[in-house]
């Protein structure tokens, strides 16, 4: 069978597997993995890790599950809980003639906490743990953990859900693999990652060779986040060496390697699936300590989610320096989040959508995260009738994208009144700068979040911060715009580029 | 061929005397929806929330770029008004309609030559006052008005708004389409025997639901099959452009899958395959051909009708020798393209290190296009076929994957009207 055929079928095996799973990955024994389904950039790095920890410590059996969430053991933030099972598909007639291969999936909850000290504030944690082994749930354990005062609501009936839906793409991947013919065994997945790199190195060698390298302060003079991009023939490397350790910002070198992933990818415009093969052509160092590969018990979820972006956006603006084909401005990164606790266990948690940047030959989309792959905003009735929140308006922010030849995205603004007294904590990320338009735009506004209460004005609020809140106040959020690109009237002053 | 003449062989061929009724099914809607030909309407939402329905808009693209998209709007942005009222999550009302708010409007839309109106307000399935009011006062001004809460409740907001939106924005190309079909001199004298099939099923003219004829054709087939089905079977049909699999054809869905996002619109229970004969083929990762999510259709259409530049899905079937016996494609292959399509097919693998013999790459190249639907097939215990090309996928997948097993439907008898079934509380009775 031709290898690039087979490679092709396969991964379409691999595809179909997953299809019905929002975010998954299927990864070989070595770590190696044949196929990420990712929501976000943290998916990309962290799923390989997971496996990789997880069977470091536990031997699984066919079918048998495996229950995380720790992020220093390859997790993503607390809120979301990785499920990893043991697939044994067969590919000959003998007992031995046996590949095994890990299914994981993710099933994400309200993130609850976003401002904390450490990673033990932000969530019950969980190590590689057994949940479903000779084809039965540890209810015991299900419900141990469902009883733990940090536990998600609704935790039980998720888990439970997903491993079934875990089962159905088990057999579905023997099924399929049998039908596509192609021979399952260890040296065929050896080719088909080599295929893959292959046909991956021949498309990151359209980037043009060079380096480049910034320093990105974050507020603090003493925090840095240092990174030199060296694209090569055909493999680019990231060296993240001076980087500072960070007071707020901490992210595991696994989300790292997620980050600088994804951004590379979105800069090569053209469909490449997320695979081992393809992420052999990056290397990602990063120093031990600092903000880039932090150690237990730094608190994480802000550096897995508004520091994954702010990783992307530095590695998009270098290559856009050392290839000015692929320059564009910069995007708003910080999520801009809120979470309200009221009584009762209720718990409203909101982060808007930035501005994107704009570039040569396009004005910036408003009001979209470049690095989520679902973009479906809760429903403002659902919110509504869950919690005691009215959501008074929510649109795009006028005027908030870089002014420029071609216009940066508008961010978001939402205005949402309070109902009850609660706990009010929001994060708007460093560094605060306004994301920069470049060859002449504008820069774009920058997030801010306000409080107002009746009668009274509007209250700016610092970057980060916990208070009380009271029915009838209301909470206004403005999400950063993305920057503009070129200047306003280069097409009446003949001015190019 | 013109639709006159289309029509009266038709009659002749099938040897019509006498007509109790003519149901329509209208395949133009799926075009005017996917390319965007409706016209959009005014569109009035509580204040406040006028982004509301763009901002929802799903991405087409599943891979980060630098340059996202989003599904392109049905909406004129300079057509969505905001009006200050509200109810609260228990459809208790917070603040009342203005009648002077309402009489702006009605000015401002008369001056913009507006004609028909989509009302979207919050919480409208608990309360719907305030749609009705505004319905009322709108219809009486001369406006066409269609409102949330006449959707399927079943939705949230987004599924229910966009209901209404694209019943305004279908609305006037859906009427020209049956105003042609009676305009036609065979039709003219039976105009009051026409019924339109939509996804709930067979409506009278007057009240169709134009957003339902995109369903028009699912009911149709789920009909079919009931009439014929004695065992739990799934049926797919393959049309000449389009492909959908009918799961169970007794039960419902309350939501229909557009490129707009989830609508709030009643059919029998169904899913529109990512598969189409007219998908083009291009070189994608792996250096191989394979089908891009996009159809191109049938203008210019395949390469093997000796009009297309790109090669499609129906090409490769072409080259296998599938489309003998296929009377709807039969008469317009071009027995002189087999050197072309080949060529088309080597230059996608140039890039590649190891070599293909024509044979070789063919097979690879169909199966590497059919293996997402085999698997799919693979799945049902009793697959049907239907469908103008059903009889080519069924020898394809059985010479491919050796799936066999699968029935075809090739007498594809309508039941009388009588046997219809109709739509009631979930499932079909």
């Amino acid at each position: 069978m031709n290898r690039y055929f087979s490679s092709a079928l396969l991964n379409q095996v691999f595809s179909s597997c997953l299809a019905d799973f929002h975010s998954a990955a299927l990864v070989d024994t070595e770590g190696q993995p044949l196929y990420i389904k990712y929501q976000n950039l943290t998916d990309i790095g962290t799923y390989p890790a997971a496996t990789a920890t997880s069977s470091q410590y536990i031997k699984l059996a066919d079918g048998e599950i495996v229950i995380l969430n720790d992020p220093y053991s390859g997790g993503a933030i607390l809120s979301t809980m990785t499920l990893i099972m043991a697939i044994e598909v067969p590919f000959g007639p003998r007992k031995i003639d046996i590949t095994p291969i890990y299914l994981s999936t993710r099933v994400a909850f309200k993130p609850k906490t976003i401002n904390s000290e450490s990673v033990e504030q932000e969530g019950i944690r969980i190590p590689p743990t057994p949940i479903y082994q000779n084809g039965e749930m540890n209810l015991q354990l299900l419900q141990i953990i469902n009883e733990h005062p940090q536990c998600p609501q609704n935790f039980s009936d998720s888990i439970q859900s997903a491993v079934q839906d875990m089962n159905l793409a088990s057999e579905r991947l023997k099924n399929d693999i049998q039908l596509s013919q192609v021979k399952f065994s260890k040296k065929n997945l050896i080719e088909f990652h080599n295929t893959a790199e292959e046909r991956a190195r021949s498309i990151v060698s359209e980037i043009t060779i060079g380096e480049a390298l910034t320093e990105v302060s974050l507020g603090n003079a003493n925090e840095k986040l240092c990174l030199k991009v060296e694209v090569l023939e055909d493999k680019v490397i990231f060296d993240f060496t001076k980087t500072t350790p960070s007071k707020t910002l901490h992210l595991t070198d696994s989300a790292v390697i997620g980050a600088c992933t994804g951004a590379l990818l979105s800069c090569l415009n053209a469909e490449l699936p997320m695979n081992a093969g393809v992420m052999r052509c990056l290397d990602v160092i990063t120093p031990k300590g600092s903000m880039v590969n932090a150690k237990y018990p730094e608190s994480v979820f802000l550096g897995l989610t508004d520091g994954v972006a702010l990783v992307a956006s530095t590695v998009i603006q270098l290559i856009g320096e050392i290839d000015p084909r692929r320059k564009i401005a910069q995007s708003g990164f910080s999520q801009c989040s809120v979470e309200v606790d009221f009584k009762q266990n209720a718990h409203y948690f909101e982060s808007l959508e930035s501005g994107v940047a704009a570039s040569e030959d396009y004005h910036g989309l408003p009001g979209f995260d470049l690095w989520k792959r679902s973009h479906l905003t809760p429903s403002v009735e659902t919110v509504e009738e869950l919690l005691p929140i009215r959501i008074v308006s929510t649109g795009y922010r006028q005027n908030s994208g870089g002014s420029g030849h071609r216009k940066g995205g508008d961010g978001v603004t939402r205005i949402i009144e309070v109902l009850e007294d609660g706990q009010l904590t929001w994060a708007i990320s460093p560094p605060k700068s306004k994301p920069e338009g470049v060859r002449g735009g504008k820069a774009a506004s920058p997030a801010e979040i306000f409080i107002q209460s009746p009668g009274s004005s509007k209250e700016k609020l610092n970057l980060i911060g916990t208070r009380s809140i009271k029915a009838k106040d209301h909470i206004i959020m403005n999400s950063a715009g993305g920057g503009g690109f070129g200047e306003l009237d280069r097409l009446t002053t003949g001015e190019t580029y | 061929m013109p639709l006159e003449k289309a029509v009266q062989d038709f009659w002749q061929k099938a040897q019509i005397k006498d007509v109790s009724q003519i149901v329509l099914s209208l395949k133009g809607t799926q075009t005017v929806l996917k390319k965007r030909l409706g016209n959009a309407p005014a569109v009035i939402v509580t204040e406040g929330f006028e982004h509301w329905v763009d901002m929802n808009l799903p991405t087409p693209t599943q891979q980060f770029t630098l340059q996202p998209k989003r599904a392109i709007s049905p909406l004129n942005p300079d057509l969505i008004f905001g009006l200050h009222e509200r109810m609260d999550a228990k459809g208790n009302p917070i603040h009342k309609l203005n009648e002077k708010e309402l009489e702006f409007l009605v000015s401002k839309l008369k001056m913009s030559q507006v004609e028909t109106v989509s009302v979207c307000f919050l919480h409208s399935d608990k309360n719907s006052s305030h749609e009705v009011a505004v319905k009322k006062y709108f219809e009486e001004q001369g406006f066409q008005v269609f409102c949330s809460y006449e959707t399927e409740i079943s939705g949230n907001e987004r599924e229910r708004w966009l209901g209404a939106i694209l019943n305004g924005y279908l609305e006037s190309t859906v009427k020209d389409q049956i105003d042609q079909f009676h305009s036609l001199e065979t039709m003219s004298p039976l105009r009051d025997k026409v019924v339109i099939s939509t996804g709930q099923g067979l409506q009278p003219l007057h009240s169709t639901n134009f957003f339902s004829t995109l369903l028009g054709d699912v009911y149709l087939h789920s009909q079919v099959f009931l009439s014929r089905s004695s065992r739990s079977e799934s049926l797919f049909h393959f049309g000449l452009e389009g492909c959908h699999l009918l799961p169970n054809p007794k039960k419902l869905q309350s939501l229909c899958l557009t490129d707009l996002g989830y609508v709030s619109a009643t059919s029998p229970k169904h899913k529109v395959l990512s598969w189409s004969f007219t998908q083009p083929l291009k070189t994608l990762f792996w250096g191989m051909g394979q089908q891009v999510k996009e159809s191109i259709g049938y203008e210019p259409g395949p390469m093997c009708f000796g009009r297309g530049l790109q090669p499609t899905l129906l090409d490769l079937f072409f080259l296998e020798g599938l489309l003998v016996e296929i009377p709807a494609v039969t008469e317009f292959l071009n027995k002189k393209c087999h050197s072309r399509i080949y060529d088309a097919l080597s230059s996608m693998i140039k890039d590649l290190k190891q070599e293909f013999l024509d044979k070789d790459l063919l097979q690879s190249t169909l199966r590497l296009a059919l293996f997402e639907l085999a698997s799919e097939v693979s799945l049902i215990s009793h697959p049907v076929f239907s469908g103008p090309l059903a009889k080519a996928m069924k020898l394809a997948l059985e010479k491919h994957y050796g799936l066999e097993g699968i029935q075809l439907i090739e007498d594809f008898q309508f039941p009388s009207l009588a046997a219809l079934k109709s739509l009631k509380g979930g499932s079909l009775k």
